[in-house]
């Protein structure tokens, strides 16, 4: 019997496990981490991996909690500064942290995270389970009177049958433990693609500045510096275009991209944000009516690579002894650069509850605890994702400022300390 | 409160002494209290059936309990801040308060004068795998003969339903060691408490299976406070407890209107 098993080792699964078994206030639980593909290892430096994301402050906090961050070396880029711009001769917006020892956030890769977090989860007794699927998930009714709430979830892994108090979903936007759960999702799929590769890039200074820029056609292009003279691409456009841009060679590629990225276009963006923000964080300056003089791309170093765009977000993250987190329970557009950081808050706000019940003297794999998991994080990410409709705006018509503004004002009025930072995580 | 027929008589071993249970006369015993409580024992556990209040009210007992305690145990293992305290529970029910403490590591023994509920909370203590709890159907005058005594014993909502106020909170406090804790919770005698518990939660919203609460068996403050002087108990602090049945939560409040809370001390050592 098993206190907690995490089903998938991603972004999040590792992370949530190491966190469980280093909790000063649980007492020591016996974790499983389970996941169906190989253990996630870090990447020779050679092959550069195509996807980087921006781990916000808030996060980074966690995964220097758990041991994880430790393990990156100095992999993680910091960013220090944003620059938004809609148009040439206009001007842009930079956003800059005023204290170099404290980024706006940093870049870092992908299976590089996941392999941390699965270390991390090792060093802390975390006992592993890889190539493994789960099968035969059993969710137990919500009460059974015959056995006073003490039945738990059943699974099988390879033939052999297991139980544990606590399942968590930490399963990825196909999750089966939500589909075991039977929890319900709603979700929007745009005809969008994220288009992503690795580009070298001169006119980056020391590169620690990150571009994005609106185009009216609703393309949101974000350059993400990952290491001295490189960037990561992420591009979303039309699943078209995206075909199309994987379908080019290298230099019809780059000129592409440099293309567009100097390209002249008619100042949307700007004048709408100039009245929406006075709600930056005091830790970050803010410039505005600059001029952008952009990265120019001179190589490019990875495969390229598209992804779906959707948005998603599950009515229920709960179900008896079982709760979902991460892409499992919710997913955003890439523009918002917040799906993992999304996911690494699921974590802070179920180990917090997990914890909290434990002390007050209730089974913290019970209803009574998991509930209230649910409700802060359906509270957060439902204000956060209100702009799930005005998501859909951003990619039908050319009103993306406004949709940027709506979304960021709603965000702010959720007051939550961990979002404060999040406009600048979004820009990512 | 707890009486039981003679046909019942057994002993079991706690500690080092032997226990019968009793069949003496001034029991604390209410039959039918107790036949009212048995008969609601397949759903004690359920979080959202008649007892959720019971379940959410470990929040403040549970964590009174921790705060008066986590000071005297050094170096606990993580999530265990009671480590090592012995606790009795007198009036456990299912176990929900005794779950809850043994579950942060202390030394639990659970008494309840109703066989049924006594075996729903050990069925539960054997499928879970507790082992720092141990469950016994006898009444608290059948502990007085066994040589341990407690560093905290808890009697939560237990006194509204019992025959002789006085004499359980002397059986209780007599288990209570040198320096060690009593803690206390009940509901006051007073028109709020009538209104709120009976009417309102029993009769009106139903939040309350009727006949759950018998208005003139509460105990308000000053009596409570008077039986404590008797057994040369100092009463340390006493808190009011406000239930909000929408959201099932439990707050602390200044008001003992209605629920309260009541911790005391052995003064005999300060009185000579
Ligand atoms: C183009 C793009 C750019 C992005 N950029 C950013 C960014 O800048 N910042 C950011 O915060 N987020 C970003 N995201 C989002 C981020 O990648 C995801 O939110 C994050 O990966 C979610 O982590 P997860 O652990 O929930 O799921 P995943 O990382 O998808 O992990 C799920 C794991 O579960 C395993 N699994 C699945 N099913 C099973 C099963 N049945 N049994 C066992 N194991 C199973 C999988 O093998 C996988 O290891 C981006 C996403 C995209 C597509």
């Amino acid at each position: 019997m098993f206190d907690t098993v995490c089903v998938g080792a991603g972004l999040i699964g590792g992370v949530q496990a190491a966190l469980l078994r280093r909790s000063r206030h649980l007492p020591r639980p016996k974790v499983l981490l389970t996941d169906g593909a190989r253990r996630p290892s870090f990447s020779s430096q050679l092959t550069k991996n195509i996807r980087q994301i921006a781990v916000n402050p808030g996060s980074r906090q966690l995964l220097q909690d758990t041991g994880a961050w430790e393990k990156l070396g100095n992999s993680p880029w910091a960013v220090n500064k944003i620059t938004v711009w809609d148009s040439m001769g206009h001007g842009g917006l930079e956003f800059e942290a005023k204290h170099e020892e404290n980024p706006i956030f940093h870049i870092t890769e992908v299976p590089a995270i996941s392999a941390a977090g699965v270390d991390a989860a090792e060093d802390a007794g975390v006992e592993l389970m890889f190539e493994s699927k789960l099968e035969n998930i059993k969710i137990p009714n919500r009460f059974n009177q015959a056995i006073q709430d003490t039945d738990y979830v059943s699974f099988k892994i390879n033939e052999s049958e297991f139980e544990t108090r606590l399942l968590l979903g930490c399963d990825g936007a196909n999750s089966s433990v939500r589909k075991a759960a039977g929890l319900g999702q709603l979700s929007k799929n745009y005809d969008q693609r994220g288009f992503v590769c690795t580009v070298r890039a001169e006119n980056v200074a020391d590169n620690r500045t990150a571009f994005q820029r609106f185009l009216p056609s609703g393309d949101v292009i974000a350059l993400l510096p990952c290491e001295e003279d490189q960037l990561s691409i992420v591009w979303s456009c039309a699943a078209s275009k995206a075909k199309m841009l994987e379908s080019l060679d290298a230099d019809e590629l780059i000129s592409k991209i440099n293309e567009y990225l100097v390209n002249d276009e008619t100042p949307t963006l700007i004048k709408t944000l100039h009245n929406s923000l006075s709600f930056i964080p005091k830790s970050i300056g803010l410039k505005t009516e600059m001029r952008v003089d952009p990265p120019i791309i001179t190589e490019v170093l990875s495969p390229t690579g598209s992804f779906p765009l959707g948005s998603a977000l599950a009515t229920n993250m709960v179900a008896p002894r079982t709760a979902i987190l991460g892409d499992a329970a919710h997913r955003v557009h890439p523009f918002a650069g917040q799906g993992a950081n999304m996911g690494w808050r699921d974590v802070e706000l179920l180990t917090d509850e997990l914890e909290r019940a434990h002390l007050s003297g209730i089974d913290y794999t019970s209803q009574l605890s998991l509930s209230k998991y649910e409700k802060a994080a359906l509270l957060e990410h439902a204000a956060f994702m209100s702009g799930l409709e005005g998501l859909k705006q951003l990619y039908k018509t050319n009103a993306t400022p406004f949709v940027l503004a709506r979304n960021v004002g709603t965000m702010l009025v959720n007051n939550n300390s961990a979002l404060k930072d999040i406009f600048i995580s979004r820009a990512s | 409160m707890f009486r039981r027929p003679r046909s019942l008589l057994r002993s079991l071993e706690v500690a080092r002494g032997q226990i019968t249970r009793s069949s003496r006369s001034i029991g604390t015993l209410n039959d039918s209290e107790v036949a009212k409580f048995g008969a609601m024992n397949r759903d004690w556990w359920d979080q959202n059936g008649q007892n959720s209040p019971l379940h959410s009210l470990n929040k403040l007992r549970v964590g009174y309990v921790r705060d008066l305690l986590r000071k005297t145990v050094s170096n606990p293992p993580p999530g265990l801040p009671l480590f090592g305290k012995k606790i009795l529970d007198v009036g456990c029910g299912g176990g929900i308060l005794a779950e809850g403490l043994a579950q942060l590591g202390a030394e639990v023994t659970a008494i309840d004068a109703s066989e049924e509920l006594i075996s729903v909370a050990e069925e539960r203590r054997k499928r879970k795998g507790i082992e720092n709890l141990t469950y016994l159907d006898v009444l608290v005058e059948d502990l007085q003969e066994i040589e341990s005594r407690f560093d905290l014993v808890i009697s939560s909502e237990v006194l509204e339903h019992v025959e002789e106020p006085w004499a359980f909170v002397a059986y209780c406090s007599n288990l209570v060691k040198k320096d060690g804790d009593l803690v206390l919770t009940t509901i006051n005698r007073t028109i709020q408490s009538r209104i709120l518990a009976i009417e309102l939660a029993e009769r009106f919203a139903g939040l309350l299976p009727r006949g759950t609460h018998d208005w003139d068996k509460f105990v308000t403050v000053e009596e409570l406070i008077m039986d404590l002087r008797e057994v040369k108990f100092r009463v340390e602090d006493i808190k009011g407890m406000r239930w909000n049945p929408f959201t099932n939560e439990w707050q602390w409040s200044n008001s003992l209107d209605v629920n309260y809370l009541l911790h005391a001390k052995d003064d005999k050592s300060f009185m000579s």
